[in-house]
């Protein structure tokens, strides 16, 4: 019973802190080099192709390594499994050079062929994966996502010998090589999937500890449902010598309370969030622990426009405009959070959206409301609001609720989800309107924009619009920066004004760390790339 | 004459007094469980006229102000919200005293046939019954919780209801172990020889002796089922926001005792008040009951 968990979690709390019980996890991790780590929820699964969440982000990035990785500091590609790249064909083709080194964690070269091979994986149209428009750069990679190409010969990816991978674009990409840092796009070891399953066959056992083969700087160690995920350093990384860290606990805790009490305790040396009643609390008393830093990503609820009456853009705009989002960030979510009217953060890589015609104006969403056939919301269903269980969604919804009750007359019904649950739910369209986030994969407003094209795998509302696609292709193929821009305003605008989406805030990453966590550089991604982490107690 | 005839007349036959009268009767000397008895029907009438009391609605927010200490105008506080913690805490005592009355008398209902039944006839019947009770005890409860609730959608009243339906089990045992011993006694065997019927039996000489052992029961029943809510609010599968419970106050109280602790103490307050009361009335209301007791 997690009301039990949580007493007796306190209860413990109280007791490590009032009595010496040996040496911390963060001191005997920090002399042991072991990570300990406050990951938020359990994830789904440890399956790059077949995942969606920043948790599973968390973990997997330590379990593989992409042909390109990140700066730590600026988030600049690096090479990464590919010790080189050459770019021609007016940067529509790219030749990666896989290092010789590179092996998987079982012993075996990591080889041009692999990459082939799991970016078919990630394609097939059975495999269903969510993220697979992250490879739509790549020449028809589209058409063979949707079947309209059965050859994966005609894709254009192609192992021109073992070590060396040739790829062609369709357009110019500028954020071609972040894009490659990204899980979606990391390589599976192909024996190891086709012992437990088939190429496009999603959530087989070979993600367990045992079966597990990787080509990151960490392999899998010990995956223990609710409770731990353990990794060990992987000796046959390419680059070992230079990771110093030797194991990284993963923690899945979805209390933000409890993960507040085990970081203050000892048990964590970095949580994933901090409940926002203790933000104050530590930058008056702790300041050194807690960091707030900008991220690049949005808060915002979907909307499912296949049902009445949420399939009418009024209705759905009132509801947007009926939000008074300049109070949630300062009553409710308290850390430095701006309010969106936007889906893509201002200032994502030097884009600003254009004016948005959502803005809080209570008078201008009853009229709206009043067009779509709701006076003074009468007539209006009871709709669903879901969330996955949080103490913070929960209070952002209810805040919400009161809002549109107040201003629209209109009730909903707040309904808390597990995650595995809530996912499937959002998946399955199987919801009214439900919370979301989306955090950008890369530096680039096309990781926030290209999700609502018609029939992407992260866009979940049903929403399609022809004009929309076509502005999104448009940016893809424009090269000036100025013109791609000016497209994705465009094509922001209209989402905007059919507003299938509801953005709330624009995050920023407020999270507890000890002192002793180094080498862990704050950034718009929230990415730490494990391999330049360390612990040292502060001089 | 006139003297003697009315010394006759003032002889009068001591009244015989019913079971019900004489536990008041001695009830009402339990000076504990009268506070008791007093202190629930004030929290019953209290939450019974909640709509008509206070400034406030229960789910009015002022998000400016947020969650403030007790003052003049909020007398219990704020919470997050900004909402007045005493008119939520009214609304709150509504629920979980509906819960906890409704739910403990469907137990109550289910638990005493089931278990006079199964005790008084015995035989194969009571040995049906009773591992009946043993195959719903080991279904895991929060299972059968959440099934009800997928299928029939979420209400209050199948809340209500499929709380009482996992709170029965204990109660029947109980109550079966009691007949079973209440029916070896000499008194039951000389009413089967009165000549009496069963059902008879049962009413004037089974029931009466088991209230004892069902009273102080029903009152540890009560605040289990209230608790019981909280968990399943908790989990989404009770009262939903804005609605609110005292299991749910607290709850939400413990996620910030240490900022705003007032949002925990008052409801921790009500609740335990409560139980209290609830203890010391059933304390009472057994010594009451009980037919062995010496009258005076």
């Amino acid at each position: 019973m997690p009301n039990k968990l949580i007493s007796l979690s306190f209860l413990l709390a109280l007791f490590l802190s009032g009595c010496d019980l040996g040496p911390s996890n963060v001191e005997s991790g920090t002399n042991n080099q072991i990570l300990h780590l406050g990951n938020g929820t359990e994830p789904k699964d440890l399956d790059p192709h077949s995942v969606t969440g920043v948790p599973e982000h968390n973990i997997i990035s330590a379990l593989f390594e992409g042909l390109v990785t990140v700066n730590p500091k600026t988030l600049a590609p690096e090479p990464g499994t590919a010790a080189s790249w050459v770019i021609d064909n007016d940067g529509k083709r790219y030749t990666f050079s896989i290092r010789d080194n590179a092996q998987w964690s079982n012993g075996d070269p990591v080889t041009a062929d692999d990459f082939v091979w799991s970016w078919k994986r990630m394609l097939s149209p059975a495999m269903a994966s969510e993220y697979a428009y992250q490879l739509f750069t790549v020449k028809n990679a589209k058409q063979f996502n949707h079947g309209e190409i059965k050859d994966f010969n005609q894709v254009g990816v192609k192992a021109l010998n073992a070590k060396t991978l040739q790829v062609d674009l369709e357009n110019p990409t500028p954020y071609f090589l972040s894009l490659l840092s990204h899980y979606s796009t990391y390589a599976v070891h192909p024996p190891t999937i086709l012992k437990f399953g088939a190429i496009d066959e999603a959530g087989t056992l070979w993600t367990r500890p045992g079966n597990f083969v990787g080509n990151g700087p960490f392999v899998l160690d010990d995956w223990r449902l609710n409770y731990i995920i353990r990794v060990s350093k992987n000796l046959r990384y390419w680059d070992s010598s230079n990771v110093q860290l030797n194991e990284i606990v993963f923690y899945p805790i979805d209390q933000v309370q409890t993960e507040e009490r085990m970081f203050k305790t000892g048990a964590l040396h970095a949580t994933s969030s901090i409940p926002v009643d203790k933000i104050a609390v530590y930058q008056q008393k702790d300041p050194e622990k807690i960091s707030i830093d900008p991220y690049l990503g949005t808060y915002y609820y979907r909307i499912n426009v296949n049902i009445k009456p949420l399939d009418d853009p009024k209705v759905r705009r009132a509801l947007s405009m009926a939000i008074d989002r300049e109070m949630l960030v300062s009553s409710i979510t308290k850390g430095g959070q701006l309010p969106a009217y936007t889906f893509t953060p201002p200032n994502t890589q030097g884009y600003y959206a254009a004016t948005s015609p959502i803005t809080f104006d209570i008078e201008a969403a009853r009229q709206l409301l009043t067009e779509a056939g709701y006076p003074n919301g009468e007539g209006f269903p009871e709709i669903e609001l879901t969330y996955n269980t949080s103490d913070g969604h929960r209070r952002i919804a209810v805040a919400i609720q009161q809002m549109w009750k107040e201003a629209l007359n209109i009730n909903i019904r707040l309904s808390n989800q597990d995650w595995k649950v809530y996912l499937s739910r959002i998946q399955s369209m199987d919801y009214s309107i439900a919370r979301a986030a989306w955090i950008g994969d890369y530096p680039d407003p096309n990781t926030f924009l290209d999700m609502f094209i018609t029939d992407g795998g992260n866009n979940q509302t049903g929403w399609s619009n022809a004009e929309y696609d076509r502005l999104i292709a448009l940016a893809a193929s424009q090269s000036n920066q100025q013109q791609r821009y000016r497209t994705f305003q465009q094509a922001e605008a209209l989402l905007m004004a059919e507003s299938p989406i509801i953005p709330v805030y624009t995050y920023t990453c407020v999270l507890l760390k000890h002192p002793q966590l180094q080498g862990w550089y704050p950034n718009i991604l929230d990415q730490h790339p494990y391999k330049y982490v360390y612990l040292q107690e502060p001089k | 004459m006139i003297d003697s005839l009315k010394d006759y007349q003032d002889v009068s036959f001591e009244q015989g007094r019913s079971l019900w009268q004489d536990a008041w009767y001695r009830l009402n000397k339990n000076k504990l469980a009268m506070l008791g008895l007093y202190l629930i029907i004030f929290f019953v009438v209290i939450s019974i006229l909640t709509p008509w009391i206070g400034p406030y609605a229960y789910e009015t927010q002022n998000l400016a102000l947020g969650a403030s200490a007790p003052s003049a105008q909020h007398w219990l506080g704020t919470d997050i919200h900004g909402r007045d913690l005493m008119t939520r805490l009214m609304y709150g005592g509504r629920i979980s005293l509906m819960v906890g009355f409704a739910a403990t008398a469907v137990s109550l209902v289910i638990g005493v046939l089931w278990g006079t039944i199964a005790g008084y006839v015995g035989g194969l019947t009571d040995t049906i019954m009773m591992r009946i009770v043993d195959i719903l005890y080991a279904l895991p409860f929060m299972i059968f919780i959440i099934l009800l609730m997928v299928v029939f959608g979420r209400s209050l009243l199948l809340l209500f209801l499929a709380i009482g339906l996992i709170e029965w089990l204990t109660m029947a045992r109980i109550v079966r172990t009691q007949v079973l011993s209440v029916r070896k006694q000499e008194f039951v065997s000389a009413a089967i020889v009165t000549g009496l019927s069963h059902w008879q039996i049962i009413r004037r000489h089974v029931i009466p002796n088991i209230l004892g052992p069902v009273i102080v029961y029903i009152t540890l029943t009560i605040p289990s089922v209230m608790l019981l809510e909280a968990f399943l609010s908790f989990l989404g599968l009770g009262i939903q926001p804005p609605q609110s419970s005292w299991g749910v106050l607290i709850s939400g109280g413990v996620e910030t005792m240490e900022e705003y602790p007032w949002l925990l103490i008052f409801p921790g307050l009500a609740l335990s008040l409560t139980l209290f009361a609830l203890n010391f009335l059933g304390d009472g209301l057994r010594d009451a009951l009980d037919p062995r007791a010496t009258r005076d």
